[in-house]
C-alpha cells in the first residue's frame, strides 16, 4: 500500500459529497435526523414530567405532619428548598396549592393503621411545575427525616443513628466473580450502565449508517457501469477511500442535526420553563467530555469507522447491482451487530477482566473502550492498546483491500463471495 | 513514443483468458486487437491498463512500464455507463479533474466536444421564465438522454484529458449510421493528431477503414498478427469480381474457381491464385466472350477473420 494508491482521494471525496448535497433526499434524512430527536427530548421531557405543561425545581415543601415525632424540618431540608410545617389540613393545602402555588409540593405524614407503618406521600397541585419524581425524591428525602427524628425519640445518639439507618444490601458471586469484585471494589452501577449502552447505541448508529451508505454508493457505482473509466484515472483505493470519507462527513452531519436537535430542543423546553429529559449516565458521559474526553471519543470512533468502513467498502465492492446491496452489508452488520450487542450486554458490569479483554478484541473495543476510560474504569494504557490493535487491523484490512478493490470493482456477475475474495487477495491484483 | 505489450498472460484457475500476448506500436496509428466474444480482449485491455493483475508479461510506454500517472491514456470502455441521476456537467468536470484538467481548461475542452459531438442542448439548456427570458438551465442528467447521446458523453469523458494513448473497446456498436460517421471522424482527427489508438470491435470494415496492423485473439490466443496490408497480400488476390455479357457459370466452374454469388451474369469469384485467375481470363478472351469487369482483389479482414477464427461472428 503506497501512497500513490491514493491520489485522487480529495477530488473523489469532494465529487462524492457535493452529489450527496445536491440530493433531496439528503435533506430530507438530515431533517428527520434534527426533528426526530428534538420531538424525541420533547417527547421524553413531557412524559417525564407526566403531563405537567410547565416543570420546574420546587420551591417550597408544605409538611403536614401527624406524627408526634419532633422533626427539624427547617435544618434537615436542603438548602434549595423551604420547608414550611402547614397549619392546614391536607385537602386545604391541596386546595391552595390548585389556586396556583405552581412551585410547591405537600408532604403528608400519616400512620398507616393496617399496614403498621407511617406513610409518607408527595402531592402536587393540578397545574403544578414540579416533576413527580422530583415530588417523590422529596417525599423519599422526608422519610429520611422522620427515621431519625424516631431514633432520636428513643435517645438514641446520631452516629448509632446512622449506623442503624446504614443499609444492608444483599449480593450472589460465585468465587470467581468475588475475586473479580475484589479486584475493582465497584459494583453494578446505573450510571455505568447508562453511559455504556448510550455509547454502544451512538456507536451502532454511526457505523450502520454509514455502512448502508458506503456499500450502497459503491454498488451504485459498479452498476453505472463507470467504473472501469474511473480507474484509468484514479487507484481502487482511492475511489473508495474518498466515498468513505464522503460517508462519514454526512454521517457526521446526520449526527450533528441529531445532537442540534436534542439541544436545540432543551434549550426551546429551558426558554419554556420545562425541564428537559436527562439521566444519571449520559450526565458521567458529559461530565468525563473535557477536551481529552473529546479526544478519546473521536480517536475511536475515527479508528472504528476506518475499519468498518474498509469492510464496507468491499462488501460493496462484491456486488454487481444495487439490489444485492442490502445482502452484502450483512457481514458487515452482524460484525457491528455483535459490537453493538457487546456494549450493550455488558454495559452493567464493572472493571472486571471480561471488560478487560473486550476492550482489546479489534471491532468490538471501538463499543466498549472509549466509554470505559471516561467512566473511570479502565486506564489509558488499556485504551491505547485497544487503538493499537485496532489500528493494526484497520491498516491489515487496507492492505488487502488494496489487493481486491480492482478486481472486485470490475468484476461482473454474481456477488463474489468471501471464499473468492481470499482467493483474490492470495493471487493480488495491481499490476 | 512507442507502446509494447510482451507476453501479457492471465488465468483464471485453470483456464487461461490472456495466452502470451504480444504486439507493439512503434508510431502513431491505430492498432485492432479482434477476435470473437470471450477471445479475451478485453482482459487484455484491462491488464494492460492495471485494472487486474497480470500472470506474466509486461506492458512498456516509452521503454517503461506504462503508468497511468505518467502517461496520458484515455478510455472508452466495453461497458459503458454513466452517473444516472447526477448531472452531466458535474460528471465532465470530475473525470476531468481526475485527469488534472480543472478550471477554465476544462470548461474550454467541454464547451469544444458539446459542439464537435452535438449534445450542447444537453449541456448547456436553456429554461424559458415566467418572464419569458432565456436563461440557462442545469446540465441535463444522464437518464435523461438517448443512448446514442450518453454515448457521446463517455467519448467526451475517454477524451476530455486530450490523451496520448487512447483505448476504444467496440467505439460504434450500439450507434445509429449518422452517428457512427460523427464517432469515426472524430477516431480519424485523433489519429491525424499523432494518437495513439488501440482499437477492439466486431465491425471488420470499420477496423480496415483505420487500423493499420491487428491482432486476431481466438479463445484467448493469437491466431493472427501482423501488419493488415502484409496479412492481406500474403493471401494474395484471391476475391475476384468478374461480369460478363453472357452466362460463364460452366467455364469458370471448369477452371476450378469456387463460384461465390452469382446475378445477372456478375459472379463473385473465389480463386486459389492469381494465375488461376489470369487463366480464367485466358479462356475467356479466347471464347470472344466480352468481360466487362474483372477485377481481382485481395481477401476482406471480415473474410480473414472467419477463416482464422473458423465461425462465424456470431456475436456481432
Amino acid at each position: 500500500m503506497r501512497k500513490a494508491e491514493f491520489a485522487g482521494t480529495g477530488k473523489v471525496f469532494r465529487f462524492s459529497l457535493q452529489q450527496y448535497f445536491k440530493s433531496a433526499a439528503t435533506y430530507v434524512m438530515l431533517a428527520v435526523m434534527l426533528l426526530g430527536t428534538a420531538g424525541s427530548m420533547l417527547l421524553m421531557s413531557l412524559g417525564m414530567n407526566r403531563g405537567n405543561s410547565i416543570g420546574s425545581s420546587a420551591e417550597t415543601l408544605y409538611i403536614i405532619d401527624e406524627s408526634p415525632y419532633e422533626v427539624d424540618w427547617e435544618k434537615g431540608l436542603p438548602e434549595e428548598i423551604k420547608g414550611v410545617v402547614s397549619d392546614l389540613s391536607l385537602e386545604d393545602q391541596l386546595l391552595a396549592l390548585d389556586a396556583g402555588d405552581t412551585k410547591g409540593v405537600a408532604v403528608h405524614i400519616a400512620w398507616d393503621g393496617e399496614g403498621g407503618f407511617w406513610q409518607v406521600t408527595a402531592y402536587t397541585g393540578k397545574s403544578s411545575a414540579v416533576a413527580q419524581f422530583e415530588a417523590e425524591s422529596w417525599a423519599d428525602t422526608c422519610a429520611a427525616l422522620l427515621e431519625e427524628a424516631r431514633y432520636s425519640a428513643l435517645g438514641i445518639g446520631e452516629e448509632q443513628i446512622a449506623l442503624a439507618l446504614s443499609p444492608a444490601v444483599y449480593d450472589n458471586l460465585t468465587e470467581a466473580e468475588y475475586r473479580d469484585t475484589e479486584e475493582t471494589e465497584e459494583t453494578w452501577s446505573p450510571a455505568r450502565q447508562i453511559a455504556g449502552s448510550a455509547y454502544a447505541i451512538l456507536v451502532f448508529m454511526l457505523i450502520s449508517f454509514s455502512t448502508s451508505f458506503i456499500v450502497r454508493a459503491i454498488a451504485q457505482e459498479k452498476s453505472s457501469k463507470l467504473v472501469e473509466l474511473l480507474m484509468v484515472s484514479v487507484r481502487p483505493l482511492a475511489l473508495i477511500a474518498g466515498k468513505i470519507l464522503a460517508a462519514m462527513v454526512l454521517v457526521l452531519t446526520g449526527a450533528a442535526c441529531a445532537i442540534i436537535g436534542l439541544l436545540g430542543m432543551r434549550f426551546v423546553l429551558g426558554l419554556f420553563g420545562v425541564a428537559s429529559f436527562s439521566t444519571e449516565g449520559l450526565g458521567a458521559i458529559l461530565q468525563g467530555l473535557d477536551l481529552v474526553g473529546v479526544l478519546v471519543v473521536i480517536v475511536s470512533l475515527v479508528l472504528g469507522y476506518v475499519s468498518y468502513s474498509i469492510l464496507a467498502g468491499i462488501s460493496g465492492a462484491s456486488c454487481s447491482t444495487v439490489t444485492e446491496s442490502d445482502a452484502a452489508s450483512g457481514t458487515t452488520m452482524v460484525i457491528a451487530m455483535i459490537g453493538y450487542m457487546a456494549g450493550m450486554g455488558t454495559a452493567a458490569l464493572n472493571a472486571g477482566g471480561v471488560i478487560r479483554v473486550l476492550c482489546v478484541i479489534p471491532f468490538l473495543s471501538v463499543y466498549i473502550a472509549p466509554a470505559r476510560y471516561l467512566v473511570g474504569d479502565i486506564g489509558f494504557p488499556l485504551l491505547l492498546l485497544s487503538w493499537a490493535i485496532q489500528a493494526i487491523v484497520a491498516f491489515a484490512l487496507a492492505k488487502a483491500a488494496s489487493a481486491v478493490y480492482g478486481a472486485l470493482l470490475v468484476h461482473r456477475g454474481e456477488r463474489v463471495k468471501l471464499r473468492q475474495i481470499l482467493s483474490m487477495m492470495k493471487g493480488g491484483v495491481r499490476a | 513514443m512507442s507502446l509494447t505489450v510482451h507476453d501479457l498472460c492471465k488465468k483464471y484457475g485453470d483456464k487461461t483468458v490472456v495466452d502470451h500476448l504480444s504486439f507493439s506500436m512503434s508510431g502513431p496509428g491505430v492498432y485492432a486487437l479482434l477476435g470473437t466474444n470471450g477471445a479475451g480482449k478485453t482482459t487484455a485491455i484491462r491488464m494492460m491498463l492495471g485494472m487486474l493483475a497480470k500472470d506474466e508479461g509486461e506492458v512498456l510506454w516509452n521503454g517503461a512500464p506504462l503508468n497511468l500517472d505518467i502517461c496520458n491514456v484515455g478510455y472508452l470502455a466495453e461497458e459503458r455507463g454513466l452517473y444516472p441521476k447526477y448531472t452531466l456537467m458535474d460528471q465532465l468536470k470530475y473525470f476531468a479533474a481526475l485527469r488534472g484538467v480543472t478550471g477554465a481548461e476544462a470548461e474550454r475542452r467541454i464547451n469544444y466536444w458539446a459542439q464537435r459531438l452535438e449534445v450542447t442542448e444537453y449541456l448547456y439548456p436553456m429554461k424559458t421564465t415566467r418572464q419569458g427570458r432565456k436563461v440557462p438551465a442545469p446540465s441535463s442528467k444522464a437518464d435523461q438522454l438517448s443512448k446514442g447521446n450518453q454515448q457521446k458523453i463517455q467519448l467526451m469523458l475517454a477524451l476530455i484529458s486530450d490523451p496520448e494513448l487512447i483505448i476504444l473497446d467496440e467505439p460504434l456498436s450500439g450507434l445509429d449510421p449518422v452517428n457512427t460517421d460523427l464517432f469515426k471522424g472524430i477516431i480519424r482527427e485523433e489519429i491525424a493528431k499523432g494518437k495513439y489508438l488501440i482499437m477492439s470491435s466486431h465491425q471488420m470494415a470499420t477496423v480496415e477503414e483505420f487500423c493499420t496492423d491487428i491482432t486476431i485473439l481466438d479463445r484467448s490466443k493469437t491466431v493472427l498478427q501482423g501488419n493488415l496490408n502484409d496479412i492481406k497480400k500474403g493471401y494474395g488476390r484471391v476475391n475476384l469480381k468478374l461480369k460478363t455479357d453472357v452466362d460463364v457459370t460452366e467455364m469458370v466452374s471448369a477452371s476450378g474457381a469456387q463460384i461465390i454469388t452469382e446475378k445477372e451474369n456478375e459472379y463473385q469469384v473465389k480463386v486459389r491464385s492469381e494465375e488461376q485467375a489470369m487463366s480464367l481470363l485466358r479462356a475467356l478472351t479466347d471464347a470472344n466472350i466480352t468481360v466487362v469487369t474483372f477485377d481481382l482483389q485481395e481477401p476482406s479482414l471480415h473474410e480473414i477473420f472467419v477463416e482464422k477464427v473458423g465461425r462465424g461472428e456470431e456475436d456481432a
